[in-house]
């Protein structure tokens, strides 16, 4: 730095760039956060788990998510998270169609 | 407008931006934890859970409209340490009474004695239904269903 003002430009730049580089870091995760997407798995789990243990024995559902289901547990992913929640049903199979998954409570 | 035209003034302005940086940190763990705690909280479904146990169990040991004395709600669902229905029925014609229990003891026992008003380890819920029983021949009679859920971890 061999003027004044270089320098001055320089530390007005990096402030700049990591004030906005927090506050848009904030917004972006507020935007998420209020839109749901941080608990789309939980909910796809929860409300397929209860749509499965509503179902009367035979039924045929064709959820439109991909879920894995092991035994009685249903798990949804979304965004990097997963999420688990257990059905009561005694007797569920399952199988993906495309991008959704047939289960058969 | 900074102008460094003295030593330390360099040093001077980065301890100010690193107290800018230091509130505006603090301004977004506060807002993080504030928003944070409203939007990414557990959605809580035992209360729809267990009313749709108590109506599985309930179309379960009925049979066309009436109950069978022998009925036995460990068929009507898959039994696990987070669950728990316990089914009283008595006739109103006779001295006919049977209760079954399925599911943890220790989670009837919190479902008699935890304040409903609030968050509990529990989730519980109590219905009463008028039924026709079908010993021998057909009693009146009271089913008290109460439901339990705990699933606590996933929920609250």
């Amino acid at each position: 730095m061999d003027k004044r003002g270089e320098s001055d430009l320089l530390w007005s730049v990096i402030q700049a760039v990591l004030i906005v580089s927090v506050l848009g870091t904030i917004f972006y995760w507020i935007n998420d956060v209020s839109s749901g997407k941080l608990i789309v798995a939980q909910m796809d789990a929860k409300e397929s788990a209860l749509i499965v243990d509503m179902a009367r024995p035979g039924t045929d559902i064709i959820i439109n998510k991909t879920l894995s289901i092991t035994q009685n547990n249903i798990t949804a992913n979304f965004g990097g998270g997963s999420f688990s929640y257990s059905t009561f049903n005694p007797k569920i199979s399952t199988k993906t169609i495309g991008n959704g998954t047939e289960v058969i409570a | 407008m900074i102008i460094f035209n003295k030593k330390g003034q360099i040093l001077g302005s980065s301890i100010t931006m690193a107290w800018k940086l230091f509130l505006i940190a603090g301004l977004a763990l506060f807002v993080a934890l504030t928003v944070g705690s409203v939007f990414t909280a557990n959605r809580d479904v035992r209360p729809a859970e267990a009313s749709i146990l108590a109506n599985r169990v309930m179309d379960c040991i009925s049979d066309n409209g009436m109950i069978n004395p022998n009925f036995n709600v460990k068929d009507c669902f898959l039994e696990d340490n987070e669950l728990y229905v316990s089914a009283n029925l008595t006739s109103m014609d006779s001295n006919f009474s049977r209760n079954i229990i399925s599911g943890d003891p220790a989670m009837g026992v919190f479902c008699k004695i935890q304040d409903k008003t609030k968050e509990g380890a529990t989730y519980c819920i109590d219905q009463k239904y008028y039924v026709l029983i079908n010993n021998q021949k057909v009693e009146k009679g009271i089913l008290e269903l109460t439901v339990g859920v705990k699933k606590y971890a996933a929920n609250v």
